[in-house]
Parts: C-alpha cells; structure tokens; sequence
C-alpha cells in the first residue's frame, strides 16, 4: 500500500514536472507574458517606411532571453515571435510546402529533417482547415498567426505521441 | 593574444593577494591607460579630454564617467571588487571592459565570481560560430535610405538559409517618434536632434523588412576574426545594446557606430574621419583600405541574398509562354476563375503557376500587411481592420482563393533558379569621384576639374537601372577665358525599370530628376538653379544594353532656360567597356524655339576606382568635348 502511494505520487509528480515544457502555451499568453507585444512598436505614419529608424532599444525578452518568466523560454515563445514577425512569409511556404522560415521553425522545435517532410504535410492539412474558415482573408496578422501557431503545436502534439 | 572569456577572466587571473582595488587604479593610472586607444573605444571617448558619445547614465559606472574618462576607468576597476551580486555586478554588465583590463593589468580571481546567467545566454558562446556585418542596398523611396543600411550579424550552426534567419543581429537607427513630420524628421536627423541605438533581433526581423517588405538586396560579408576577437565582438555589443547616442544621419550614422563596434573587436582602428559624410557603403571600402594598412584581413567574400522582388522574377522565369500569360491575366482580370484558369495545365504546372501567382500576391500584399501587423492589441475592437481600402481587399480576396487551391495540391517538384548574383560595392568602385581632364568647346582648348561627393552613375550600375549622384561639380578653364563652375548637380536620380519578364501590375515606369545650377546662357557668367525631371518607360536589349525613352522637363528662372522635351537613350554596361548616348531635344517655353541636344559618354576601366572616359555633348549649337582621367575614392 505505502509502496502504491509512493508510485502514484511520484507519477503525478513527475507528470507535473514534464507538463510546462509539453503543454501548447496559448498564443495570447505568450504575447502578453514573454513581450512579444513590447517588441511590435507601432509604425503608422509618414516615417513609418524608414526602416533605418529604430523602434526599440537594447535586449528584448525572448531574443535575449534575459528576463522573462521560465515559461516563456524554449521553443514554444520563439515559434510563436517568428510566426508572428514573418507570417506571410510562412503562410506562403506552407502553402507550398517548403523554405527557409518553414525550417526555422522546426528547428526552433527540435524537429529532425529526416521527420520535416511529413510534418509539413500534415501541417498543410491543419493549416488548410484554419485558412477556409469564413473571414479568415480579413483576420489581422495576429489572428492568422496564431491560428498558425495552433496548427503547428498540433501536428507536433500528435507526432509526440 | 585577445582569447579572454568572461570566466576565464575571472576565475584564471593573477593568483595574488587580495589587494585593494586601489592598487591597481593606481597602475591604471601610472601607464595612463584611461587615455589608451582601447580604453577610450570602449567608453566612446573620442579623445581623452572628451566627453563619452553614449547618453544613457546607465552606461557609466562613476557618477561623472561620461566626461571623465579617467572617473570611468577608476570606477570600473573598482566595480571589479563590487558586492553586487549576479546580473547586476559590473563584470557581467561590462564584460568587454573587464577583458581587457584582464589583459592589461591582470585583475586578481574573485572569491564568489558572479554567474552572469543572462550575458551567458545571450551571448552563447558555446554556439557561435562567426560574425558578419551586412550592406542593404539602397533604397529610392525613401531619401533616409538611399545609401544604404549596415547591420552585424552572429551566426550560429551551420550556414543555412534556416538557421541565418535565426542568427542574433544588429542594427543601429535613430529613435524617432510616431509621425514625425518629414521636413522635421529631415532637419532633426542632420542636426543631431534625434537620440538612437543598437536594437538586437533575430534576424528573420531585419530580413522581413528589408528583403521582403522593402525589396532591398543584401551582402553578407563574414568577419575574419579569431576567436578572441569574435568573443570581444560579443561582450562589447552586449554592453552597448540599449545605450542611447547623438544620431547624425550624415556622420555619426549607422556605419559610422558599427565601425567603431568592429574597431574595439579587433583591437585597430577601423573608424573613419567623418567629418562631412560616411555612407554605410564607405565602412566596406574602409574596412578594405585598413586591410592594407594594418595587414591583415577583415571581410570573407560577400554572399549575395536577392530581394524579394528579385526572388519574384526568378519564380516568373519559369513559366513559359502559355503559363505567364495565364498568371497575366489572373492580374488584370481579378474576377477570372482560378480552377476554370489553370485547368488546362497539367498537375505539376499547376502547382508552380499557383506558387508564382502566390509570392506575386505576397510581393504586393507586403507592405500593406506590414502596416497592418505592428501594434495590434488583440483587445481591441477589430472592426476596425473591416475598413480596408477596396484594392486592398481585392488582392487579400484573390490571395486567399491562390492560397486554398495551393494548400489542396502537393508540394511542387520544379526548382526556381536562384537570380543572378549582383556584385557588392567592394566590386564596383569606391564612392567619391575626382575627374582631370582635357576639354574643348567650339575651337577652344581647355581643362577640366570634376568632383563629386557621392558618385555611382547609370554606367556604374551593372543592372544599368540606377544612378544616385550628389554634389557633382564640374569646373573648367579656356584658353583666353577665366576659369570658372560650369555646373552644380546637388542631386542626380535616374531609376530605370526594364526587367525582361512582364508581369501585370509590375512597376514598369521609369523617371529621373535632377536639382542643381548650371550656365544656360554660354556667355554670361551666371549659374542659374533648376529642377528637372522626366517619367517615361525602359527596356532591355539583351543582357547588357538598355534602352530608354522619357518626357521631361525643365523649370529654371534663367533667360530661356525652362523647356519642355523628352530624353531617349542608350546604355550598355560591358565589363571593359560602358557607353551611353542621348538625346533631349526640348521646347523652350519662353521663346517656343527648338533646342537640340545630345550626350555620349564612353567609360573604360583601367582599375577598379580608375577609369578613362570620354565626353561628347552637343547644346546651345555648341559642341564640347571632354577626355579625363576618374579616380574613384
């Protein structure tokens, strides 16, 4: 009996232990906890298209991975800042099924190239399913990434398993 | 000789006694190395006497370091025995500084040296492979980006395409605020009204903006540095990332910052003498010069990363006769069926029709999406993205129909040929220009001098597509007359769009303008200022011949000046070989009466930054000829 509750408690524990680095954060916590927002400087105007300026200052939270929370490092927080910051460009090699930005991403999650070609066809098919959605044409970019995002984590979830 | 970690300098130093931090402010001191070049690099002292070019307090340890760089040096030894503790101890701040002060007065062992956890993983030493600094080309539509952009780069893994995107990078700008009025944006950015600063990125964010935003082209050149001094690179950018300086657009500029980054690496100098003007093009030539001088190497070749724009054509280019004129008429005629369009093809051309009509759509959709994505709150009500403008919607419609039937059929076989590679700056001649030479006007013989601040004409452009020229000043002395300035170009822009593959929609036009003064009337001895400027269309003949026809005109208050006309011409660019012959016949509008006009211009290169070139010109019923000797610097 003692020997039982030992088990399970360890089990549980050692469940709880894995959980954070295993679980998909959601896109909205990840923005608004690893700094993803405080990176997005608004550029409206007239000066906007002078690239040479620049918005932001010194290290940033994932970047640097100086100081943000435990939960913010590791793949998940970096997929979702190149996800967000290059979305039409991923958009367009999901579509097609390859490119540069596409394996960045599956470097950022580990992923082996020998598994790369059957991931993104799955990936295709996740991706497909968010993109007929009604109104998805018109989402912000915030919105199509993180449905992106979510397709990406799924696909990954299900190979895990 | 520079190979110093951060915890090598702190756990291997000098087994001595705990001697207080005193003693070895005073050797700093006795060898003065608060005026040492290194010293004074690091703590952007121009001089010893002079205050620190960063701003920001945080970057200075004593409370007067930024106008002593003696206080600073005194401070930063005795930061070294600091109690702080992690992060926040002077030596993970400032780990550059501490390296050096390492090698040079040999710090003793800290008892509990701090971990300095974030500058290890930021910097990843254990990870970092190399260092490169990169040249963005310029950019015409926008004058603050006309020459150029500078940017350093760590690369980490293997050099892939991937793993680049997700290098750590630099890039030094000014802060200038939402909105900024043009005309004050112009004038702060001359004057030094703007504070700026290195900002760290993964790459992928300055290749989102310059290569697929802004269509810009990019060399990549690696450092040739050891391994000391890729380390040196790193903590130094660690502890400059965030600080704040004066920005000069024309000086103290992007360049002219990374310059000095590299000179504290490499322990020489490798910062230019700013004083009028230093374009992000000059550090490449400068780095080249100092290469000679400090014998030794600085830039690997340069490796070529195409626009988007340019990556666009290269997908076109495999589409053949039937399948370009689909994609065409997908463009003009937005409403046309995309299954009833592409039915005809075959399986495997359908999947590539539909990936150059997708980057096409990407290509267009860019700058708008930019826009777009920066400040969302996702709180906010998001009606307001309902109300875009109608064309805007038209083209995010159609991309969502290419985008479903894409992602419906499998990943395609065809390769697109990568574009061809354009030659980096370093392979084109230097900046500046000085031109010597013989002329004749009528029956009179003379001389001529030529300089020019920023000189890269439409010969000097292998594309044959672009010509930036400022402050080209031409003066000339005849026998019998005085010697007197012909001509005043304060700024020159020809931009000529004649890529061979038509794509609908494209950007076909082409236009120039030029500012300056010049003589309209050959005797009087006055330059009268005038704008000029001309739109019209550009076309290939061939790989290396260009030809072009403009309307143009001229606005200037001098008797007879103003006219009306048009330009058409010539030009091809041969590596041993350049010419380019025109004729702008014009109208004046004064006097109604006919004015022709024509130019020939031949070029041979001699070296890279010399070259022989030959000038005939027919105007004002006089003829006049020029033979000189250009050197480029």
């Amino acid at each position: 009996m003692k020997m039982s509750k030992i088990l399970i408690v360890s089990s549980a524990l050692s469940l709880m232990a894995f959980a954070p680095s295993t679980m998909a954060r959601e896109f909205a916590d990840i923005y608004t906890e690893c700094g993803l927002g405080a990176m997005i400087a608004s550029n409206n105007g007239a000066v906007a298209a002078v690239t040479n300026v620049t918005w932001d200052l010194g290290t940033t939270a994932i970047s640097s991975n100086a100081s943000s929370p435990d939960t913010c490092k590791g793949g998940q927080a970096e997929t979702a800042m190149l996800i967000y910051e290059a979305y039409p460009m991923i958009e367009r090699q999901v579509a097609e099924g390859h490119g540069a930005h596409l394996d960045a991403l599956f470097e950022l999650r580990g992923v082996e190239a020998d598994d790369r070609a059957a991931l993104t066809a799955e990936l295709r098919g996740e991706f497909a399913k968010a993109a007929a959605e009604d109104g998805f044409a018109d989402l912000p970019r915030f919105d199509k990434a993180e449905r992106l995002y979510d397709a990406m984590n799924s696909v990954l979830a299900a190979h895990a398993s | 000789m520079h190979a110093f970690l951060i915890s090598a300098s702190m756990a291997l130093g000098l087994q001595a006694a705990a001697a207080p931090a005193e003693n070895y402010v005073a050797i700093a001191e006795q060898r003065e190395l608060h005026a040492d070049a290194m010293w004074l690099r690091l703590g952007y002292y121009e001089d010893v006497d002079d205050d620190s070019e960063v701003t920001t307090p945080d970057f200075f340890l004593a409370d007067n370091g930024r106008d002593s760089a003696r206080a600073e040096l005194a401070a930063t030894i005795r930061g070294w025995f600091s109690k702080e503790s992690g992060d926040q101890h002077p030596a993970c701040r400032f780990p550059a500084r501490y390296a050096w002060l390492q090698r040079e007065i040999g710090l003793p062992a800290l008892q509990d040296p701090p971990r300095c956890e974030n500058y290890r993983k930021w910097a990843r030493l254990d990870e970092i492979d190399s260092a490169s600094v990169l040249m963005v080309s310029g950019y015409l539509g926008n004058p603050a980006s006309s020459f150029g952009h500078t940017l350093v780069k760590f690369n980490y893994g293997e050099d892939s395409a991937a793993n680049r995107l997700l290098d750590m990078s630099f890039s030094f700008g000014a802060l200038v605020p939402e909105n900024e009025f043009i005309p004050l944006y112009i004038f702060r950015g001359l004057t030094g009204g703007y504070q700026a600063g290195f900002s760290d990125k993964l790459y992928y964010a300055y290749d989102r903006v310059y290569t697929h935003t802004e269509f810009r082209d990019i060399w990549e050149y690696e450092l040739e540095l050891d391994r000391g001094e890729l380390e040196m690179l790193v903590a130094h950018m660690w502890e400059v990332s965030g600080m704040k300086f004066t920005y000069y657009f024309l000086t103290k500029n992007c360049s002219y910052r990374m310059a000095q980054v590299l000179s504290v690496a490499t322990d020489s100098d490798v910062t230019p003498s700013a004083t009028v003007w230093f374009t992000p093009e000059e550090l490449f030539f400068l780095l080249q010069q100092r290469e000679r001088k400090n014998e030794r190497e600085y830039l690997g070749e340069a490796d070529f990363r195409p626009s988007e724009q340019r990556l666009l054509y290269s997908r076109f280019s495999v589409l053949d006769e039937r399948e370009l004129e689909l994609a065409n008429r997908m463009i003009r005629e937005p409403g046309t069926r995309l299954e009833q369009l592409i039915e005809p093809l075959d399986a495997e051309r359908q999947v590539v029709l539909l990936d150059a009509l997708l980057a096409y759509y990407q290509y267009r959709l860019a700058a708008v999406e930019d826009e777009q994505a920066s400040g969302y709150d996702p709180n906010a009500d998001a009606a307001a993205v309902e109300e875009l403008d109608p064309d805007i919607r038209a083209l995010k419609d159609l991309k969502q129909q290419l985008l479903l039937a894409r992602l419906q059929r499998p990943v395609s076989r065809t390769q697109f040929p990568e574009p061809e590679r354009i030659p980096p700056v370093t392979e084109q001649h230097a900046p500046a220009l000085t031109e010597l030479g013989a002329a004749r006007v009528g029956d009179f013989d003379g001389g001529y001098l030529r300089v020019a601040a920023y000189y890269r004409d439409l010969l000097s452009d292998p594309l044959i597509s672009k010509e930036l020229v400022v402050m080209d000043t031409e003066a000339s002395s005849y026998e019998g007359g005085a010697t007197r300035i012909d001509s005043v170009d304060v700024i020159r822009v020809r931009r000529f769009q004649s890529d061979s593959i038509p794509i609908a929609g494209e950007d076909s036009g082409s236009w120039t303008m030029k500012f300056g003064a010049r003589r309209f009337d050959p005797v009087d001895n006055e330059l009268d200022p005038f704008i000029e400027g001309g739109i019209g269309r550009a076309t290939r003949l061939g790989e290396s011949v260009m030809m072009y026809g403009l309307l143009d005109g001229t606005l200037t208050d001098a008797q007879e000046g103003s006219q009306v006309g048009a330009v058409a011409g010539l030009a091809a660019y041969w590596p041993g070989f350049r010419a380019e012959l025109r004729s702008s016949p014009g109208v004046s509008v004064k006097t109604g009466e006919w004015q022709p006009h024509w130019e020939l211009e031949l070029q041979w290169p001699v070296t890279r930054d010399f070259q022989l070139q030959l000038r005939g010109e027919h105007r004002d019923s006089e003829d006049f000829l020029r033979l000189g000797l250009q050197w480029y610097w």
